[in-house]
């Protein structure tokens, strides 16, 4: 048996108690999620976003994805590419290689679907705004 | 030997006296074997197999390398002059199917009924066994075993993605043996298929908990290959990073660590107050978990606007929160009366079996990379290295509670130290054809990165030591045999194992 001092012990037994009881007297460190959630940063890699406008179809981004989750489709007659979210892994290599700065990370993080097929998001589904 | 004291050195030996020479390099003080690489070149017909030695008392290392033939490979097992090639043996003869002879027990870790070439063969094609294999339906087979074992995971909340049969009598247990493999994604193989960027991305998810010396890591061994240096100022951000990446790591461990011992209050605390750094990590970077922000060549991103004063505040919280959990965890009786004195390692058995890292700390020995063979700029910090002497459990608890305050002072002195400049060199794509070997301190322990180049944009082989590797696989059925059922969450969580970076 490991001996240890009396006093020593008790009082090592009554302040966890002790600060334990305190804390219940506190607000809660977590948030209600679906009513409440943490607002993120702004640089934070999340749902990436599409200017149409800008993309002039290089295939940059296709070509530097990790995880092959972009691919370039046809879209009003120039090629844009398409991503497959649930391959992303949010990297940001694509943005960071893009040479007009079409393609940018937008902080939304609540990107999660019942089926897998509607993850892939089409160049008109990136070229959405970020609702708010 | 007298003209290289106090050098690294690295021996080319035949395959007949390579047994010969690793054992008169023991002898000279060679105590610890990091590692063992295997290299297929498939070219050549040959296996190149490298053991990595370091001598704790003179801190230096050495290499010996031997070539095996492809068609009948076969070489002597070294595990009786280091038990802890055991391991790194039976990974290698199962995932090149090089055989090793004499080897005390040649049975495979991770894979199971294998029947194809083993997987880390050039001529083994990862993308198409995916292709055929993965969307298969597989019947499952059942284990039938005909004696008594206790299953410990990877079920069991405490236990994290890992297995181990207990074979225990009552209370006592008397013997474990451990089944990895849960999280064995095959990252060393993946990474011959990426670009140095690319791989980047991937080396964070080798460990979930701290990928920030693993991004740090491979960040270096690419640049070395490529014979770049990083900008003064990107060291400075990886170290500070790092570090942060192991308070991170530490006080997520006290979060499960008291889980283990079933003290669930103290584990949601500690969980919460992870938050604060994972919100650091998310200003610097813009990933909470994976940060994928260290690239070759220095970092993806400079600190924002307010990035320093932010992490000086959490750092005030942090200190009185550690006074906290002075009370709350680590003098708790509870806590020293389930740790202490349990799972008792003592320093010569841990160097034996491969122990690094806080666990070796807390047994007494003074190791420790960061001070050893200094990199990035840990060199520009005044910090000591947090030992212990008893080596039991919560001597190990002790050692990572220490390890938390001086790794907060470590970035506070880099913070005032921190200088201006570029964060980012840009890497020639291909990568030359040599190997480099790359040693670095994650908050479990020594890991390193091997790669080896072969003049095209992709590594032609990397081989990763993760620290957990031998924590959960020697040291925790050695200190698990004699226990008492009740104690092994206790044994497994004190040494801190990753089962991500066992498996890898």
């Amino acid at each position: 048996m490991i001996k240890m001092n009396l006093f020593k012990s008790i009082v090592g037994l009554i302040k966890p108690a002790k600060v334990i009881l305190r804390i219940l007297f506190k607000k809660p460190m977590t948030l209600k999620f679906p009513r409440e959630f943490l607002e993120l940063v702004k640089g934070y890699r999340g749902k990436p976003f599409l200017n149409l406008e800008k993309c002039i179809g290089c295939g940059m981004c296709s070509r530097v994805c990790p995880n092959n989750a972009i691919e370039m489709v046809e879209f009003n007659g120039k090629k844009c590419p398409q991503i497959h979210l649930g391959k992303c892994c949010f990297c940001e290599l694509c943005a960071e290689s893009c040479p007009t700065k079409a393609l940018t990370m937008t902080p939304e993080a609540i990107i999660s679907f019942y089926d897998k097929s509607l993850a892939v998001y089409g160049p008109n589904k990136l070229g959405q705004t970020v609702k708010k | 030997m007298t003209s290289l004291e106090n050098e690294n050195i690295s021996l080319q030996a035949k395959k007949e006296e390579f047994r010969k020479i690793l054992s008169r390099l023991k002898d000279a003080g060679f105590d610890h074997l990091s590692d063992v690489t295997c290299v297929d070149y498939p070219d050549e017909r040959k296996f190149g197999m490298i053991y990595h030695l370091w001598s704790h008392a003179e801190k230096r290392r050495g290499d010996v390398r031997v070539r095996v033939p492809r068609e009948s490979p076969s070489i002597k097992s070294v595990s009786d002059l280091w038990a802890g090639a055991q391991i790194h043996e039976r990974e290698i003869r199962e995932l090149f199917g090089v055989n090793f002879e004499e080897h005390p027990d040649p049975s495979p870790l991770f894979l199971e009924d294998w029947e194809e070439i083993p997987p880390l063969r050039k001529d083994f094609d990862t993308r198409e066994y995916v292709k055929k294999e993965s969307y298969k339906e597989s019947g499952g087979k059942q284990d039938e075993g005909d004696c008594f074992i206790l299953p410990f995971g990877p079920q069991h909340p405490a236990s994290g993605h890992f297995r181990a049969w207990v074979d225990a009598r009552g209370e006592d247990v008397i013997g474990l043996i451990p089944y990895p493999g849960y999280l064995h994604r095959g990252i060393e193989k993946l990474m011959e298929y990426r670009t140095n960027e690319q791989n980047a991305m991937l080396v964070g998810r080798i460990c979930v908990l701290e990928p920030y010396s693993y991004e740090l890591g491979y960040a270096n061994v690419a640049e070395k290959i490529a014979g770049v240096e990083a900008p003064e100022r990107a060291k400075f951000i990886r170290t500070i990073m790092t570090e942060l990446g192991r308070i991170l790591s530490h006080i997520t461990w006290i979060g499960i660590m008291s889980f283990a011992l079933g003290f669930e209050s103290a584990s949601r605390i500690a969980w919460g107050d992870r938050e604060k750094i994972i919100r650091l990590n998310e200003i610097a970077s813009g990933g909470r978990i994976y940060p994928c922000h260290f690239i070759p060549g220095g970092v993806r991103r400079d600190f924002p606007e307010g990035f320093v004063e932010k992490t000086l505040k959490v750092f005030n919280y942090l200190q009185k929160r550690l006074v906290f959990y002075d009370d709350l965890f680590f003098n708790n009786t509870t806590v020293v009366k389930r740790t202490k004195g349990i799972g008792v390692l003592d320093a010569k058995k841990a160097v034996g079996i491969g122990i690094t890292g806080p666990n070796l700390r807390a047994s007494g020995l003074k190791s420790d990379v960061r001070k050893d063979e200094p990199y990035e700029a840990y060199p520009e910090a005044n910090f000591e290295i947090v030992t212990r002497r008893k080596g039991d459990s919560y001597a190990r608890v002790l050692c990572r509670r220490g390890e938390i305050a001086e790794s907060i002072s470590i970035v506070r002195q880099l913070l005032e130290k921190m200088p201006s400049g570029e964060t980012r060199k840009r890497l020639p794509r291909k990568i030359p054809k040599r190997d480099i070997r790359f040693c670095f301190e994650a908050a479990r322990g020594e890991a390193c990165f091997y790669m080896a180049g072969g003049e095209t944009d992709k590594p032609y082989r990397v081989k990763i030591r993760g620290p957990s590797f031998s924590h959960s696989l020697m040291a925790f059925p050695y200190l698990a045999g004699g226990a008492q059922v009740a104690d092994i969450p206790a044994i497994y969580w004190s040494l801190d194992p990753c089962p991500s970076d066992m498996d890898r």
